[in-house]
């Protein structure tokens, strides 16, 4: 599917990381150097922050949206939309995204739903955010992306419990003046690539005893020839949507799973400004839905000589869970891009 | 795709080992650039190129170019 939504403003973005920090090399007495070290260089993360027991994917969230709306000064009774795009909700009902327009002071005239999305998440957040306002059925949407992905990793395995971080983001859009570009597919075929049976009624009643011996997760290879097979593929096509050349790209904010991934992105791009996509997780891993926001918001606030007011053309593209994957062109060189919470 | 094609096709995929290194024989996970970053890239230019889909374990378990050329092939 891809499409052209016009009268679109990403007014604000926002992030949050949780305060704990897990340092890679902290690791290594527990599973021997070579492994630590071997993981890190693959994996280019030498520190992740992680979420304490208490502190759940809404919290941080709700803490990106607080600091959203203080420093844009939007009213709060203006927003009419809430998208929460995670797989750690708080709870398997209520919603979300209800609960946290009740803790955000949202109004009641709001359209409130979740989307049990993973790395690919954030694009689903903003196409649905975008088409909302399209439709004509609302006017702000807050879309709040976020995963505590250290709550679900199997903490014997060294290469999930070094990837995979915790963090929340509020992002603002709005009825505006600029064009977006989506292009978004799906691959149920292969479902069980990535797959968490653990929770969930497939495997009920089973799943529920303490003994239970899940399917086995992630199988790495199957993860990196999907990737490999459809990253470029999706940028590429939405540049061509957007009738854009690819070395006009202002930013790619890339879902980075690994820095080889986003190394090899690069490289299949053959940009003229490999900069312009840079490997950012260094310092808090793989967030699933957060990873593409955190991209935007962390590496500005980190790098020296960014200007994001000449971000007029920005590619975002992420995939994962699903399978599914996808890409949003839009412009952000008016978007207020605030620095992350505990950055 | 012929295997000429193929071994010239790979061969692209390397930025710094000279096109001449690469032969149908050629055990190409002994080359000093192989690694993750080209294995990745091989994987896409298969798919971009022959419409089929490889994985990191037949490059592990392939030793030369024809090998993983025949291996395609047979998909």
């Amino acid at each position: 599917m891809k499409c052209l939504i016009d009268n679109i403003d990403i007014k604000c973005i926002a992030t949050c990381l949780p305060e704990g920090i897990l340092e890679m090399s902290s690791l290594k007495e527990r599973f021997g150097e070579k492994a630590v070290e071997d993981t890190v260089k693959g994996s280019g993360i030498e520190r992740l922050h992680v979420a304490a027991d208490h502190e759940t994917t809404a919290d941080l969230c709700e803490r990106a949206a607080n600091n959203l709306f203080e420093a844009t000064g939007f009213d709060r009774n203006e927003i009419d939309g809430v998208v929460f795009v995670s797989q750690t909700m708080d709870y398997f009902n209520p919603a979300t995204s209800c609960v946290l327009q009740g803790k955000l002071g949202l109004p009641e005239e709001c359209v409130c739903f979740d989307i049990a999305y993973g790395c690919s998440g954030y694009i689903y957040g903003m196409f649905q955010a975008a088409v909302l306002i399209s439709s004509g059925a609302c006017k702000n949407v807050l879309v709040l992306a976020g995963d505590t992905n250290s709550k679900m990793v199997d903490k014997n395995k060294h290469s999930s419990l070094m990837v995979f971080g915790d963090a929340g983001s509020a992002t603002l859009v709005s009825k505006g003046e600029n064009k977006m570009g989506f292009h978004i597919c799906s691959d149920g075929y292969n479902y069980q690539t990535v797959l968490n049976d653990r929770m969930g009624f497939r495997k009920f009643p089973e799943n529920t005893r303490p003994d239970y011996q899940p399917d086995p997760a992630m199988s790495g290879d199957d993860v990196f020839s999907f990737i490999v097979n459809v990253g470029p593929k999706t940028i590429k096509t939405v540049i061509e949507l957007m009738g854009w050349d690819k070395d006009d790209v202002d930013f790619f904010g890339l879902h980075q799973a690994t820095k080889i991934t986003v190394d090899f992105m690069r490289k299949k791009l053959k940009l003229a400004h490999p900069e312009r996509a840079p490997f950012d997780i260094q310092n808090y891993g793989n967030t699933g839905p957060t990873t593409v926001p955190m991209v935007l918001t962390d590496y500005p606030h980190r790098a020296e000589g960014i200007d994001t007011s000449s971000w007029n053309k920005v590619v975002m593209a992420a995939y994962g869970v699903g399978l599914s994957w996808g890409s949003v062109a839009c412009d952000l060189s008016k978007t207020l891009i605030l620095k992350p919470i505990n950055q | 795709m012929t295997l000429d094609e193929f071994v010239k096709a790979f061969a692209a995929e390397f930025d710094d080992t000279p096109e001449e290194t690469f032969k149908p024989e050629t055990h190409y996970r002994e080359l000093d650039e192989w690694g993750s970053l080209v294995a990745l890239s091989i994987i896409s230019m298969v798919d971009d190129e022959m419409d089929k889909r490889v994985t990191g374990a037949d490059l592990r378990n392939c030793t030369t170019i024809e090998e993983l050329y025949n291996l395609v092939e047979s998909k």
